[in-house]
């Protein structure tokens, strides 16, 4: 009785995933889109496995990867660390925060030549890219997370004697982790983007690399490979740091009450 | 006169000409005006008030968290300066760490502190035993009821043994039949501990029924306007709520809010 009603809803993501291959299939085969700028569906999966097994998307993945995960944690702990100490130090608050706000504003991809220029062709350039594109999203959410910490539970801290430094680890912290975990969230598909872009710039290896390689020769089989294997990674990413949210804040009955500020 | 000061050396809370005053965005505010009363060593005191007349005020100068602007208060005749270990806070919502259990946070003042666990935690498995959870002690706030978690909250207050009890409100968001059974659970609670309770509320029957001496304030600036001695025999319980004495000094308190100017 339950059987179906229980697994009908997980599928229906997939529905969607057949439909659209379906509609793609469909667009090659039946309407005759011109192979040189859409391949079929089955010619993309072939040029895939032909790139599996020579191991050259498993290099470009790494390297994409590794830029855009270093990239990640150097931007997340900067914005977190920025966030803390803006929220424990009012100046600092009042001399950051609208300078960090107008950064935003910049479309981080637009420094990309000119990073190039400063750091150089490569992985480093990427790194930095893609921690400028992570910062603002984790910092202002932290931020706001710090903010809003129920003020009884820091009277009761300080009224118990406790410094602010134990109140940050043993209150605000853990107040702010749901917040904290938007940001996050936000950041890892900024993190992907701004490692690509950087690679289309001036990339030596990577998924980006080999994308605008492929498109020079209109061997469209391998874009579309590449795209897919950018996508399942930041599918993958996302469902881990969702199960890692799950795992970490326990307590959270109802995760959707958790506004993004962005 | 004798008398009187020799009662204030022994009050566990003695306030004096107490004046708060502070600058907002609309000018100057008095929240408390030449505030004047005492909390015995071991009593009971409410005091009751409508909103806006400075009662979390008063609370958060009894806690250190705030500086009168004139006249003194006073915990055990030395005037508060800033936080002290004699005072235990239960506040209007639980205020429990949703990531902690509740045996860690009854806890929480002991870590606070920074001070050693060790004997604090037999302390608070007895704690727990009077507000009758101790068969949650491993249970996270999340999976208890409104009533439970403040119950909890009653605990941690009193974890590291403070001489003075400061309640802010504590059963005003639960719903009315909680609420009844928590100021019985109170009552008892308080006559097996001796502490001295300092209890804030705006509810008439429940500072009559749990009081040895109400306080009523008026609406900003916030100043006594009579103290009323509650003679119900102890321990008081739901039939004490019916009975006719009860009813007078209800009535009586009512009379005091009618002759209040409104805020």
């Amino acid at each position: 009785m339950s059987g179906p009603r229980r697994w009908l809803p997980a599928l229906a993501p997939f529905i969607t995933l057949g439909l659209l291959l379906l509609a793609w299939w469909l667009a090659t085969r039946v309407f005759g889109a011109p192979a040189m700028l859409l391949p079929d569906p089955w010619i993309t999966l072939q040029g895939l496995a032909t790139g599996l097994r020579s191991g050259e998307i498993q290099g470009d993945a790494l390297a994409t990867l590794s830029a855009a995960v270093l990239g990640y944690l150097i931007g997340a702990l900067l914005a977190f660390g920025l966030a803390a100490a803006m929220a424990m130090c009012r100046p600092l608050e009042r001399m950051l925060l609208v300078p960090l706000m107008a950064f935003q504003s910049i479309p981080k991809v637009a420094l990309a030549p000119l990073l190039y220029l400063w750091i150089g062709f490569g992985m480093q350039s990427s790194v930095a890219l893609v921690a400028l594109a992570c910062i603002y999203p984790v910092f202002v959410n932290s931020l706001t997370g710090l903010r809003a910490v129920d003020q009884n539970l820091v009277d009761l801290y300080r009224v118990s004697g406790a410094g602010e430094l134990r109140i940050l680890w043993s209150v605000r912290l853990p107040s702010a982790a749901p917040q904290v975990f938007v940001g996050l969230e936000i950041s890892v598909v900024f993190a992907l983007l701004a490692a690509v872009v950087m690679e289309l710039v001036a990339g030596e290896r990577g998924l980006g690399v080999r994308i605008q390689a492929a498109s020079a020769t209109l061997d469209m089989a391998t874009v579309f490979g590449a795209v897919a294997v950018l996508a399942a990674i930041g599918v993958t990413a996302s469902a881990a740091l969702r199960w890692l949210r799950r795992k970490l804040l326990f307590w959270q009955r109802n995760p959707a009450a958790v506004q993004a500020t962005a | 006169m004798q008398q009187a000061s020799e009662g204030s050396a022994q009050a566990a809370l003695s306030i004096r000409k107490l004046d708060l005053a502070y600058a907002s965005s609309r000018g100057p505010v008095q929240a408390l005006l030449q505030l004047d009363f005492d909390v015995e060593a071991g009593a009971f005191v409410s005091v009751l008030g409508p909103s806006g007349c400075g009662k979390s005020t008063l609370l958060r100068l009894a806690c250190g968290l705030l500086r009168p602007s004139g006249g003194s208060i006073a915990l055990a005749g030395r005037p508060i300066e800033g936080p002290r270990p004699e005072v235990g806070i239960v506040f209007q919502q639980p205020t429990l760490l949703p990531w902690k259990n509740v045996l860690d946070n009854v806890l929480v003042p002991v870590r606070a502190r920074g001070a050693d666990v060790g004997v604090a935690r037999l302390r608070a498995l007895e704690l727990l035993r009077m507000v009758k959870l101790e068969a949650f002690a491993s249970h996270y706030p999340h999976e208890l009821s409104g009533g439970m978690q403040q119950r909890v909250g009653i605990a941690r207050a009193l974890v590291h043994d403070p001489a003075l009890l400061l309640m802010d409100e504590p059963f005003a968001a639960l719903d009315a039949m909680t609420r009844e059974n928590m100021m019985v659970e109170l009552q008892r609670i308080w006559r097996g501990t001796g502490k001295s309770v300092l209890f804030i509320t705006h509810s008439i029957p429940e500072a009559v029924f749990l009081s040895d001496r109400v306080v009523v304030m008026s609406p900003r600036p916030g100043r006594v306007v009579q103290t009323l001695a509650i003679d119900l025999p102890r321990p008081r319980n739901i039939e004490t709520m019916g009975s006719p004495r009860f009813a007078a000094l209800t009535n009586e308190l009512r009379q005091v809010f009618a002759r209040m100017e409104p805020a």
